[in-house]
């Protein structure tokens, strides 16, 4: 079952006088229960796609449904709650608050749905042991490690059951011990919860968890790749697979097509 | 595990819903205000002085009136009319008007009063003159009120706490004092005091002691309850009442209407040479007086307020800056835009409710100290402060109200965050409000200020408040055109900071333009404050040498000889036989009536008549005209024909007067115009005065006597020694008291420094406000740059020139806003005095302090200073690896 789609999906900005096609006419979809992982070099329009995908920012032209909801016609305020109860999101830089505890960064997105926490205590309780924090759930941000405040916002993503989690780079601001960690806390959760992902990132070997692997280029998907789950052959795979993308997008239009 | 889907059954809009989302936003507002202390703290701070001084100054404003009108009240007890002569206020009238009041239908009992002051004997050397805003009083007079013994209770309620009350007999010499008034004198119950009379000394039995109410009001306590014929002998006022207090019938006091009619028909039958009152006019005569001095306090206060509220609007924008990932994080977690504004409003209304609840309580302890300087200045004793409730409420809702609409701003700025601000791994600078055209807007509010206040003629009703609003308006205009000023100030500046912190000093100022938007809010602040001090200083310092050089030239001669009692023109004839004597002009006092009809303009004024003898006057004292091309000599030769006033600009304002029109007062004998011989500047009496010829007092409202006497020395007499001479002399004989002009033009100073006093200290609340601002900006300054500093550190900037880069940054600020500050503080200063003329009808020359500029402008870089020690010291502690690593 398809749980996200993406179809003929366009983003223009202005820059000055300038005007910039951060992705080109991207189809893109997601099963449900699928780790997806989208890669692409520095300006191939792979974090443009992730924020179109969450409805935090608007297309140019194209579709966007999710979960049965059509992101593209829906005003600011329904975007809104689509994503307040849909989307799961993971960031870099965390972005926990820094005056909560990690116990309530978890449960902030039911509070800003108007829940009551105390009536979600046990899923609550359950994914911090999930994420191995229950003894430091009194904790603020700045008391715990890279890796604590990103399994917090692991934990918070999860909180609301969303159809799905947008991770953009998780692992980028970790040492590789801490990322491994984080990745596999992720792939546990899309094995056991069901839970669907989609990953942005730029590492082969973070790719190498997804299932699936789809490459960007110049705004354009260029490629995809499923895994096999042997993760050395995989990330041998991705990493040709990302250094063909790279020479093909250095290759002119006539060149390409030929 | 189980999946639980947290949301599932719960209809989206439930007032349930609603209210645990609220709740929920409440904690985050309370963690976020908490999160940062420091700031909070000085944003509360800003609202409780605001809503603190407003609060002070209402309640002493209220107390003032209340007082006032107590007294009034007290003394008229339940009478539902009185009757006084339409001439001068306190004026005589026969006493053959009681009969015919007597008789007209409807009134149930008609009290004659009669009243005048005296002295004790005992006290006749100590007497002297004292001066307040209200006008001149004696310092220790005693009030000596005859009543019917036999049935003023019907009307008066005496509260008798010793012996007995007086006889029925009208002409028995006995007296009722107050108990205050009595332990202060040392006066005991069956025992005689020795009153002054108009033929001498004459004793009074104390049959009975009354509390301080009631009648016992009056006079602040020192009045003596006397027979009626008692009071008509020693006052020299046979057959003559001072007024009448009728009581109506029971049916008539219910009923408004009627109550009117009765007004109307006994003004009718008793004709031009009375007039009817209701007892509170009596002390809204009073209450009009002070309104002007109230005016201004209530207005400076307003300014405070103003002030505080431009904190608010800083601070909130800084939050929004320093919050803008989160924020943005917010909104990606689902919280939609309109819940962004209720979360930044919730935090503005614990803050305003907070600032407000320390203002009310700090407000009531200002108010004390602030009614005690009042009540000094305008000689009225307030009672103990009523804290009103309404008032408490009012304060509360003006804090509320004030901080939730600065907050409004930037909370609707926040709803504007992209959720994608979140991803950002810094934070966007916020613009300022309106972008980089503010200073298009800001332009034409300062033109709108200006047509209000110089070309727009309103009508003379609406002028004043349509000043205040103008006056805000163009401070609002400066400060959105300020931000265009940062990066041009700043070019020049950044040499001077390097001049006086080296090279840090460059860095510091060029540090201004980075979040310009922040740096010209706080700029605007600081020249808020600025402005307000340099606007208060020009007018207090223009109205000062004003008033100086009023008393120097106007307030002539070199002693004043004054009595308690009536004194005769011979004896100013016996003065001038004086050998060191010069020259001798008398002076009579009298308050008078505009006449109800035949002026520009109907208003219960009194006005203050001064009668001299223009053959006399000219020799020892001129006049200050308005029109610097007239001069005394001619206008006294004008006074001399008679029918002739020469007005004060207040007067000549108030009934649009000029040469040559007429003026119309109340006399004994109708009413009388009177030509305008000339306009002059006189700070009397709030201003109300008119000089005139003793002798048209005489014809007109029958006063021969004198109050004063003006003596000129010949040369080489020293005033202090000829002052005790004389009163060694003539002091026990005729009790006269005699002062140097120079003692009395040093009280009127005295007085006029006092009352400007007041305003000083309004005008520096606003620049302790602006103080927190610039704390406040350069707090978060510091705290945007964390890593900035770390990398500096780094470089080898060690932390003293860390500290010094912050320091002149902020004295690039203050530079700034000093400057700015006395620009728009020397506009403002016409502005107040322009207000000044409209609210008390002063018209007050322009004078620039150039001591005032310089002042101000040290202030503001004082407080720029002082204000940075703290975000320097912060700067300064920023350790090296968790800077560089700040997010």
């Amino acid at each position: 079952m398809t749980i996200l789609e993406a179809r003929r999906v366009s983003k223009q900005y202005r820059m000055g006088e300038v005007t910039v096609h951060a992705l080109h006419e991207v189809d893109f979809t997601v099963a449900k229960g699928e780790f997806v992982a989208i890669m692409g070099p520095s300006g191939s329009g792979k974090s443009t796609l992730l924020h179109l995908l969450g409805g935090l920012d608007s297309v140019s032209d194209g579709e966007i449904t999710l979960a049965g909801h059509r992101l593209t016609q829906l005003n600011d305020n329904q975007v809104t709650l689509v994503r307040r109860r849909n989307i799961g999101f993971i960031f870099q830089f965390f972005n926990l608050l820094p005056m909560l505890s990690a116990e309530e960064n978890i449960a902030l997105p039911l509070l800003i749905d108007g829940q009551n926490p105390n009536a979600h205590r046990e899923r609550i309780d359950h994914l911090l042991q999930l994420v191995g924090l229950v003894d430091r759930r009194h904790h603020k941000p700045d008391q715990l490690s890279g890796g604590e405040q990103q399994r917090v916002a692991i934990a918070r993503a999860l909180v609301t059951n969303p159809a799905i989690v947008l991770a953009d780079e998780p692992t980028g601001n970790l040492d590789s011990k801490t990322g491994e960690e984080i990745l596999h806390l992720l792939r546990w959760s899309c094995d056991e919860l069901h839970q669907t992902i989609v990953m942005v990132t730029h590492d082969a070997r973070a790719a190498s968890f997804a299932d699936r692997v789809v490459f960007l280029m110049d705004g354009r998907v260029v490629g995809e790749l499923n895994t096999t789950g042997d993760r050395n052959a995989d990330i041998r795979a991705i990493q040709r697979r990302l250094r063909e993308s790279e020479e093909h997008a250095m290759l002119t239009p006539e060149q390409q097509h030929s | 595990m189980r999946c639980l889907h947290p949301s599932s059954n719960i209809p989206e809009h439930t007032t349930q819903r609603m209210v645990s989302t609220l709740s929920s936003f409440y904690t985050l507002a309370l963690r976020n205000l908490s999160s940062r202390p420091v700031r909070t703290l000085l944003t509360a701070l800003g609202i409780m002085l605001g809503v603190a001084v407003v609060l002070a100054v209402s309640m002493t404003n209220d107390g003032t009136l209340a007082s006032i009108h107590h007294i009034f009240d007290e003394a008229a007890g339940s009478a539902d009319l009185m009757i006084t002569s339409s001439g001068a206020i306190g004026e005589s009238f026969t006493d053959g008007v009681l009969p015919r009041v007597r008789r007209v239908a409807g009134i149930q009992l008609a009290l004659p009063v009669v009243s005048g002051r005296t002295l004790l004997a005992s006290e006749a050397d100590k007497w002297g003159l004292e001066v307040s805003v209200g006008g001149t009083h004696t310092a220790n007079d005693l009030l000596l009120f005859g009543i019917d013994p036999a049935h003023d209770r019907q009307v008066r309620d005496y509260d008798l706490v010793a012996g007995s009350f007086l006889p029925a007999e009208l002409d028995s010499y006995s007296v009722l004092l107050v108990k205050e008034y009595a332990e202060d004198k040392k006066l005991s119950l069956g025992k005689d005091i020795t009153v002054l009379s108009a033929t001498g000394q004459e004793k009074l039995r104390v049959v009975g002691l009354i509390a301080k109410s009631g009648p016992g009001l009056q006079n602040n306590g020192a009045v003596a309850i006397i027979p009626l014929k008692t009071a008509q002998t020693l006052l020299d006022m046979h057959g003559e009442l001072t007024q009448v207090d009728v009581l109506a019938a029971p049916e008539i006091a219910v009923a408004p209407r009627k109550l009117e009619a009765l007004k109307e028909t006994l003004a009718n039958i008793l004709g031009d040479g009375y007039q009817v009152l209701y007892p509170a006019a009596r002390g809204q005569i009073v209450t009009r007086m002070l309104a002007s001095y109230q005016t201004g306090l209530s207005f400076f206060s307003a300014v405070a307020l103003f002030v505080g509220a431009f904190l608010i609007y800083n601070t909130f924008t800084m939050t929004i800056v320093e919050r803008t990932r989160a924020i943005g994080m917010l909104q990606v977690l689902g919280t939609t835009r309109r819940q962004i504004i209720v979360l930044v409003l919730i935090e503005a209304a614990i803050l305003g409710i907070l600032g407000s609840l320390a203002g009310i309580g700090f407000g009531v302890l200002l108010a004390q100290g602030l009614s005690r300087s009042v009540a000094t200045v305008t000689n009225t004793e307030i009672r103990a402060l009523r804290i009103p409730l309404d008032g408490l409420a009012w304060s509360l809702l003006i804090g509320l109200g004030v901080t939730l609409t600065s907050a409004l701003l930037p909370a609707w700025r926040a709803r504007s965050i992209s959720p994608l601000e979140a991803l950002r791994s810094y934070a966007r600078p916020l613009g300022a409000p309106l972008g980089r055209t503010g200073w298009v807007w800001g332009s034409l509010l300062m033109l709108l200020a200006y047509l209000a206040l110089y070309r727009i003629p309103f009508r003379p009703e609406v002028q004043v408040p349509i000043g205040m609003v103008s006056v805000f308006v163009l401070l609002l205009g400066a400060t959105l055109v300020v931000p265009i000023t940062i990066g041009p100030a700043e070019r020049v500046l950044h040499w001077v900071m390097r001049t006086f912190y080296g090279g840090v000093g460059q860095l510091g100022a060029a540090n201004i333009r980075r979040a310009w938007a922040r740096t010209a809010l706080t700029v605007g602040t600081l020249m808020v404050g600025i402005a307000m001090i340099i606007g208060i200083q020009t007018m207090t310092h223009s109205f000062e040498l004003d008033i100086n050089h009023w008393v120097q030239t106007a307030i002539g001669g070199d002693l004043y000889v004054r009595s308690p009692l009536p004194m005769r023109e011979e004896f100013g004839m016996r003065l001038l036989s004086d050998p060191a004597v010069a020259g001798v002009s008398p002076i009579t006092y009298q308050q008078v009536q505009p006449a109800r009809h035949g002026n520009h303009g109907t208003f219960s004024d009194t006005i203050l008549f001064v009668g001299i003898d223009p053959q006399t006057y000219g020799r020892i004292a001129s006049f200050v005209f308005e029109d610097s091309r007239q001069d005394s000599t001619q206008a006294l030769m004008e006074l001399a024909k008679g029918g002739r006033l020469l007005v004060s600009a207040t007067v000549a304002d108030r009934y649009a007067l000029q040469m040559g029109d007429i003026l119309a007062l109340e006399t004994r004998r109708g009413v009388v115009q009177f030509q305008v011989a000339g306009v002059v500047v006189d700070f009397s009496s709030q201003g109300y005065v008119v000089n005139g010829s003793r002798a048209d007092l005489a014809r007109y409202f029958g006063e021969r006597t004198v109050d004063q006497f003006i003596v000129r020395l010949k040369p080489g007499y020293d005033p202090r020694v000829e002052a005790k001479r004389l009163e060694d002399h003539y002091g026990k004989s005729r009790h006269i008291a005699v002062e140097t002009a120079a003692d009395f033009r040093a009280k009127v100073t005295r007085l006029a420094a006092q009352a400007f006093a007041l305003f000083d200290v309004l005008g520096l609340t606003g620049v302790v406000i602006a103080a927190l601002g610039v704390i406040n900006t350069l707090l978060m300054n510091v705290f945007e740059r964390q890593r900035e500093i770390g990398g500096l550190r780094s470089l080898g900037m060690t932390r003293g020139q860390v500290a010094r880069m912050i320091l002149a940054e902020s004295g690039a600020i203050g530079i700034i806003g000093g400057l700015f500050g006395v620009f728009f503080g020397l506009f403002l200063a016409r502005v107040f005095l322009l207000g000044v003329q409209e609210i008390g009808g002063y018209t007050v020359s322009y004078h620039l302090p150039p001591q005032a500029l310089l002042v101000s402008w040290a202030i503001a870089l004082a407080v720029s200073q002082l204000a940075a020690l703290y975000p320097a010291w912060k700067a300064a502690q920023v350790r090296i690896v968790e800077a560089i690593q700040h997010e």
